[in-house]
């Protein structure tokens, strides 16, 4: 267990480090930023927004009312228009050309929000607010506690660390970090990194075509997991006490069991199954090229 | 919920292991006949659900062990009742008690090892032969791969309508990943014609599949 909690630690501090430069600089800023608009607003009511660049930080609360503090850039102007139960629509517009990247904004809302957000290069960290996010290149970072989650970027790099119900993840070359509590999750990168630090998944999809994947932490009793990479790595650094029953599959890469005293139930020339522990959980792994290894943390 | 809209993605699963109520159950499958992409979807998750089902380790519980007992305890009293007339019945009886004995007390320790591992119950093993299953397996993922590769197609040629209005980074974006995608379906398509029956390779062509068409979407939110 020791060994789970040290393997998923490092992963995730290792990536975190990689991921925080904007979310360090979306977490200074503070209340204490000058108010830009305020509304009021019901709890459920969406919440659409257009923040092209800068940074933006969202924050769920429980008063039923949306409050927009910080700063714009220079040539951006911002609209924020609606009704407290009908939602309401913010936009963020910059002069085509403009360089606003000094825009940043403290966004606070009610929790059950059901925000739909776009932006184009801006960093975006969010705390218990679900829904809908999409980047273009722009990094997301979203946390605390939700029902659902979708993020999206064509680029950008994501780091999930919620608590919610179901979560699906999208990016192309950006990585991809799912941490947290999500029990449903489907996930994918094309040719990012895709890494998973957390034992709380009961049902996993997880898919690059180019990009490695590492999972690193146990497995929650009767979950389930399918992983597919196309020439990426597949990789498990898993506790030695882990229970779980692999189904692994490479077309033309290796399969490197770093188990010492596994129980194989069959095995071919580019295909293992065994079960580790009890076998509590499922995990099906295919490859075409890429390696599939089982590493013991 | 219409064929635009799609199945939420539990929906799909709750469609794959019949866990949906039966309102829902109802929507679930008036939509799953009029989409292709949702029913391909959850084809192949059962399709996935099955395997792991049918894993031959899975432990049974005392419940689904009872009908096949107590159809081993009736054969075992037809061969006794009819033997009854050659003197040994006290003997062979006792020998189907012990044997019915065995049987039961086998059921209760799997009973007892399911509770302690807390296993996944599987239902009963379907009646068709493993073939008829891969066969099956094998038709559900081709099927997901065709209904990928129609849909990608058509979000290819909506994106084409509106590639001008892509920011240049993302335009990059798109080429550099569908480029990449491309080689992973064209290697695929050489393996298969290489080994058809390979039914990982099917998969993973759906799911290269799957992962263009979600790629075109998020293309398609780009502008």
């Amino acid at each position: 267990m020791r060994g789970d909690r040290y393997a998923t630690r490092t992963l995730a501090g290792a990536v975190l480090l990689a991921m925080g430069v904007g979310h360090a600089r979306a977490q200074r800023a503070t209340t204490a930023e000058p108010l830009l608009r305020s509304h009021a607003l019901h709890r459920g009511a969406p919440v659409k927004m257009f923040v092209p660049s800068g940074t933006v930080r969202l924050v769920g609360w429980d008063r039923e009312s949306i409050e927009i503090r910080g700063r714009l850039g220079r040539a951006a102007q911002m609209s924020l228009t609606g009704s407290d139960s009908g939602g309401v629509k913010l936009v963020v517009e910059e002069p085509a050309g403009a360089t606003t990247s000094a825009s940043r904004l403290d966004i606070y809302m009610p929790r059950q929000s059901q925000l739909s957000l776009k932006t184009v290069d801006a960093s975006v960290d969010a705390t218990d607010i679900g829904g809908w996010y999409y980047t273009v290149s722009g990094s997301l970072r979203i946390g605390g506690s939700m029902s659902t989650v979708e993020a999206e970027s064509m680029s950008g790099d994501i780091a999930l660390a919620a608590t919610t119900a179901w979560a699906r993840v999208r990016t192309g070359a950006g990585r991809l970090l799912v941490s947290g509590a999500p029990e449903d999750v489907d996930a994918s990168t094309v040719g990012g990194a895709l890494d998973i630090a957390t034992s709380a998944i009961l049902r996993g999809r997880f898919a690059s075509v180019t990009g490695d994947i590492r999972y690193a932490s146990s497995f929650a009793p009767r979950s389930l997991f399918e992983f597919s990479d196309h020439s990426g790595a597949v990789e498990f650094l898993l506790p030695r006490d882990v229970s779980a029953r692999f189904e692994l599959s490479s077309v033309m890469g290796a399969i490197d069991n770093g188990f010492m005293q596994p129980r194989p139930a069959a095995s071919g020339v580019r295909s293992l199954s065994l079960t580790l522990g009890a076998g509590n959980a499922n995990v099906v792994v295919r490859t075409f090229r890429g390696t599939v290894r089982l590493r013991s943390s | 919920m219409s064929a635009a809209t799609h199945l939420d993605e539990r929906e799909r699963q709750g469609a794959a292991d019949g866990t949906l109520d039966a309102s829902r159950a109802l929507a679930v499958a008036a939509h799953l006949a009029t989409c292709a992409e949702c029913a391909a979807d959850v084809a192949r998750l059962r399709s996935l659900v099955s395997l792991v089902r049918e894993e031959p380790m899975a432990v049974t519980t005392e419940e689904d062990l009872w009908p096949s007992i107590r159809l081993r305890i009736e054969a075992a009293k037809v061969v006794r009742l009819g033997a009854a007339d050659d003197g040994a019945r006290p003997a062979r009886r006792r020998r189907g008690i012990g044997i019915a004995a065995t049987i039961v007390a086998a059921a209760l320790l799997l009973a007892a090892l399911a509770q302690m591992q807390r296993v996944r119950v599987p239902p009963a093993a379907p009646a068709a032969s493993a073939a008829t299953q891969l066969d099956a397996a094998f038709a559900s993922v081709a099927d997901s791969s065709r209904a990928f590769e129609e849909e990608s197609n058509a979000l290819l040629n909506e994106l084409e309508m509106r590639r001008a209005m892509l920011r240049p980074h993302a335009s990059a974006a798109l080429d550099s990943d569908l480029a990449v995608i491309d080689r992973s379906i064209d290697e695929l398509k050489a393996a298969i014609a290489r080994d058809p029956k390979n039914l990982a390779l099917q998969r993973l062509l759906a799911a290269s599949y799957r992962e263009k068409v979600d790629l075109l979407r998020r293309a398609n939110n780009a502008g």
